[in-house]
């Protein structure tokens, strides 16, 4: 007596499951419902996108352009240039005269631009450079982790500053010196996750097969990084964004007539005694808001990606 | 590197002789009337098949001599070692080795399916990746159709590698969980042959899916969304895409549940006749491995301790590990087991790091004798393809005693 | 009166895809010295079953029900008290030793830790009855090596020392969870061997969870087998191997190769385990049975005496006659 169910059973069986759709849920689409079941993060993720979109069209509303100077405001901020729809200066002047809606317009996008692309670096360079240095191992791997310890260990931003002073402050230079040190950590934790995937077995399967090894590491170590990675780098932007700003606050950063929230803080700090709160309060605002979006969609994403962490 | 000498020695002689014998080992696959041997030669061999020992009686068993003529696989002598480490050390101290693979020569015929038994930290997973490839071997042969695929170089040695397929342990693990089903099992088939059109690959994907039990539309669905048995049989899937010539299972079952364990193991089984495959069966069941195998291997802490066909192994082990072995598996049947008289084996399995001299088995073994130390114990060949690495096999066993104790009492 | 008496036991569990039923009314009780084996697959439930009992479900999970151990329902105990018959009555074995050792501490401190909280003895006396304790699980050297830590022991010691601390305060209760799956044969031979020796010695009631049949062939007196988080068929141990008479258990037995028999093909269960979010509101196994009929997929069957077999109690509607 065979213990198969008969052929009718087996076929009503079967016939439920071929019924059934055959799209693959894949972990991505998982990852999405289970962020979007939190409300933190997708609260964190409407105020980014609203920043972006002020970040980026909010030029189209404003009256005046950020680097026309009003002299007939000079001197008379505190009481002239106060944020007002009738002037058409809607969050006032700084001390030079100038639109501080448009400034902050203009600032939060080059903020925003420094932050994603320090990311941006940190995400490619970092994530192959660890990638490759996990899944080779031996002596590849000790030397690539040395140069990384080495680099790590100059105090970089003692660095950025000699280098902005030597060649000069721009936005290439300041792209490029964050940009430099951003992937370094990021190539660490993207080597320890390697090695955890490197000893998983479908990693040995692929190579067992004949799989040539940077296949193996675009194909099944990248893309299993990713989630980790993706993690990171939103975690990574207000740092980077931070770092700008601090450059900034001292002088060093984004060059006039260029800003970027870090400078306009800067001025409006010390411009708070003479009565202009408003120059702190907006661009403040919005670099709070941005910090605070990106570490609430970080947090939710990791919930999300690695379920099992918590 | 005079124990190797010894080692290889006594295994190897009556290996020679038998292979001048005009009636070699029975070729595999030949007992089952639908299998077809993929190469003409083995069935050419069957008909001129004279019983080559008296133990012969088995329908579904074959037998074997000590060598093969034309194995598909000749392992010998294969040594593998690990560096390792200890914790804190500097970085010019030299690091101890850890042999997991101390010496292992067998011969597999095409078809035939071999089943390695052994406990864990035996090497036997050690050896399974050493002759896919994955971990490098330091000494010996892996004779893959004739050539030894242990001195080639990585790149010459990816062309092989199709005809090497490997089914791993555990089912989600072994398969990338960012991939769909279909991508990993036409993986192999786009590394090997980049030119076969997608539509190709396509239907062949589906076409192997159905051969082993999954629906054929579940291809763009993701590991996770599958159970344990459903995933491996996409781990069968992936390895028979190339439709290889040996196929190692390394403990393929023993993460899956009992009812599912059979449908897999029934599955391989099949599977491995009709495509007239070689295997190597990798387990730490010995219910299984018999169940799968013609002929057994037993390791214990990288060596061989015994070489029989199953049957023959299950029902007269001659070794006293395989004896303790045996007697520890325990039978799903409450009269037979509360009747059993088991040697329960004492102690525990020595450090790889610092193996037993000579026989590595003899701190645990009920009939050590003092010169068990002196040297590694033979390869004695007992006929009918039961090899033993035991002088002193003849003594009454384990299991007579047990026998014995169980009848008085 | 049963030394545990489980009534009616439902564990629930609220995850992202939904509630999950993990046990669906399971009843049993054990005696006092009895050896009892709960038997499933994975998703059985088994386990849960044995976690409901401890009060340690995980923190999503909720329990309904009765567990009436020794005349109170544990359900109902305030955790001080639950912790405290937990700790002096129960005790439990789980399959990876090192999930309950403290691997930051020596063995001798965890030992003498529950001695001196519970039993109120010095430190001294602790170690000494720990040392003793070791020695009843026949670990070689004791006295010198219970300062070492968790790691430095293999499996099998780890696994023999978790026994000696479940046996630590003589609970009148040992639940074992897969005691012996991660281990090796030989090694799980001499811990059953264990087990066994511990139970004449000390008289205590033992609660198997396994999913191999082979070792409950081998030590318990009765057997429960579980599917889908309900309880397929129970009955001792002897009777129910020799005849079971619910399809589920013979399929499970006709389905493990035994070293003592040639059998060419294995006979299968077909189908996957069961999807615990969608279990059939009737009998779970109903998708892969082969006698499945009419009321199966939505009529649960009762447990009730099997007709023929009084000592086996079966959950089916097929009726005995049939299923062999």
């Amino acid at each position: 007596m065979s213990l198969n169910p008969d052929p009718d059973t087996a076929d009503r069986l079967l016939g439920a499951q071929a019924a059934a759709e055959v799209k693959g849920r894949s972990l991505w689409k998982d990852a999405r419902q289970r962020f979007m079941r939190n409300r933190a993060a997708v609260a964190g993720l409407v105020a980014l996108v609203l920043i972006c979109i002020f970040a980026f069209f909010g030029g189209f509303l404003a009256q005046y352009e950020p680097d026309y100077v009003d002299f007939s405001l000079i001197g008379a901020n505190a009481a002239q240039g106060v944020p007002s729809f009738e002037t058409g200066h809607y969050f006032g002047t700084d001390s030079s005269g100038r639109d501080l809606y448009a400034r902050t317009v203009q600032g939060t996008r080059i903020s925003l631009l420094v932050g994603i692309v320090g990311a941006g670096v940190a995400v490619i360079v970092g994530t192959l450079y660890g990638a490759i240095a996990g899944y080779t191992g031996g002596r590849t791997d000790g030397a690539m982790m040395r140069t990384v310890d080495i680099l790590m260990s100059v105090p970089y931003m003692f660095v950025l500053i000699l280098m902005l002073v030597i060649f000069g402050r721009s936005i290439l230079m300041l792209f490029i010196g964050i940009g430099l040190i951003s992937w370094l950590d990021m190539s660490r934790i993207a080597r320890g996750q390697t090695l955890t995937i490197k000893g998983k077995e479908f990693v040995e399967a692929a190579h067992a097969t004949g799989v040539r090894p940077m296949t193996i590491i675009l194909r099944h170590i990248v893309p299993n990084l990713l989630g980790l990675v993706i993690v990171y780098a939103t975690l990574l932007v207000p740092q980077m964004i931070i770092t700008e700003s601090f450059i900034s606050f001292l002088g060093l950063g984004i060059q006039e007539p260029n800003t970027s929230l870090g400078a306009l803080i800067s001025n409006g700090a010390s411009n708070m005694q003479y009565g202009v709160i408003w120059q702190l309060a907006f661009p403040l605002f919005f670099f709070v808001v941005t910090l605070f979006a990106f570490f609430f969609v970080g947090d939710g994403l990791r919930d999300a990606l690695d379920p099992k962490d918590r | 590197m005079t124990d190797r000498k010894d080692e290889t020695k006594p295994h190897q002689a009556p290996g020679r002789d038998a292979a001048a014998d005009p009636t070699p080992g029975a070729p595999p696959a030949s007992g089952t009337p639908a299998a077809t041997p993929p190469s003409p030669e083995p069935a050419d061999v069957a008909h001129k098949d004279a019983p080559v020992a008296g133990e012969a009686e088995g329908t579904g068993t074959k037998q074997y001599t000590g060598a093969i003529e034309n194995p598909i696989l000749r392992v010998d002598d294969l040594r593998v070692a690990f560096d390792i480490r200890p914790r804190g050390a500097w970085p010019w101290t030299p690091s101890k080795k850890l042999h997991a693979v101390g010496g292992v020569s067998f011969d597999l015929a095409p078809g035939e399916s071999l089943g390695v038994v052994g406990e864990s930290g035996s090497g036997k997973s050690t050896l399974a990746r050493a002759i896919v490839g994955t971990i490098g071997s330091t000494g010996g042969r892996i004779e893959f159709e004739g050539e030894d695929l242990a001195s080639m170089s990585e790149r010459q040695r990816r062309a092989h590698r199709k005809d090497v397929q490997m089914v791993f342990q555990d089912p989600l693990a072994a398969l990338n969980p960012r991939m769909t089903v279909g991508d990993i099992i036409a993986e192999p088939l786009i590394t090997h042959e980049p030119k076969t059109p997608r539509k190709e690959v396509r239907r062949r994907v589906a076409e192997l899916m159905e051969r082993v039990g999954l629906l054929p539309n579940l291809v763009n669905r993701y590991p996770h969304e599958f159970s344990g048995g459903q995933c491996q049989r996409i781990g069968i899937a992936r390895a028979l895409i190339l439709k290889p010539k040996l196929l190692i299972c390394d403990e393929p079952v023993s993460a899956l549940d009992v009812s599912v364990q059979a449908q897999v193991v029934n599955l391989l089984k099949e599977l491995q006749r009709d495509m007239g495959l070689a295997m190597i069966f990798i387990a730490h069941d010995l219910s299984v491995v018999k169940h799968i195998s013609d002929r057994i291997v037993v390791m214990y802490l990288g060596r061989v301790m015994e070489v029989a066909p199953s049957k023959m192994l299950a029902t007269e082990p001659e070794h006293p590990y395989t004896q303790a072995l045996i007697a520890s598996v325990p039978i799903p049947d409450p009269v037979l087991e509360r009747q059993r008289q088991r040697p329960v084996l004492g102690g525990e399995l020595p450090s790889p790091m610092s193996p037993p001299s000579g026989c590595v088995f003899r701190t645990r073994c009920p009939k050590a004798k003092p010169d068990c130390a002196q040297g590694l114990p033979p390869m004695l060949d007992l006929g009918g393809g039961h090899r033993v690495a035991c002088p002193y096999h003849e003594e009454p066993s384990v299991l007579d005693a047990a026998r014995q104790s169980r009848r008085a009492g | 009166m049963a030394l545990l008496d489980i009534e009616d036991l439902r564990v629930t569990f609220t995850t992202g895809d939904g509630e999950v039923n993990a046990v669906n009314g399971v009843s049993f009780s054990v005696e006092e010295g009895e050896t009892l084996a709960i038997v499933g697959e994975s998703g059985s439930g088994k386990s849960q079953t044995a976690f409901a009992a401890m009060g340690l479900l995980a923190r999503n999970g909720r329990a309904t029900g009765q567990i009436r151990y020794d005349g109170r329902n544990l359900l109902d105990l305030k955790p001080r008290e639950l912790n405290r018959v937990r700790s002096e009555e129960i005790g439990m074995i789980f399959q990876d030793p090192m999930t309950s050792l403290n691997p930051y501490m020596r063995i001798s401190e965890q030992m003498a830790e529950v001695l001196t909280l519970h039993k109120g003895l010095s430190k001294k006396q602790a170690i000494d009855e720990a040392v003793q304790m070791l020695d009843a699980v026949k670990i070689p050297d004791a006295r010198n090596r219970i300062g070492m830590f968790p790691h430095e022991f293999s499996g099998g010691m780890r696994q023999r020392i978790m026994i000696a601390m479940a046996l630590l305060c003589r609970p009148r209760l040992l639940i074992a969870d897969e005691p012996t799956t991660a281990l090796d044969v030989t090694v799980q031979a001499q811990i059953m061997e264990l087990m066994a020796e511990i139970r004449q010695e000390f008289g205590t009631a033992i609660i198997l969870i396994t999913h191999d049949l082979g070792i409950v062939a081998d030590t318990c007196e009765r057997t429960l087998v579980m599917y889908g988080g309900q309880i397929m068929e129970k009955g001792p141990t002897e009777e129910l191997f020799e005849r079971p008479t619910h399809p589920y258990t013979l399929g499970l037995l006709r389905a493990v190769p035994r070293i003592d028999r040639d059998d060419e093909t294995l006979s299968t269960i077909a189908g996957e385990p069961p999807d615990m979010t969608r279990l059939p509101k009737g009998c779970p196994f109903t998708p892969r049975c082969a006698w499945a009929h009419g009321p199966c997929p939505t009529v649960r069957p009762d447990l009730a005496a099997a007709n023929g077999y009084p000592a086996l109690r079966r959950a089916c509607h097929a009726p005995v006659e049939e299923v062999k």
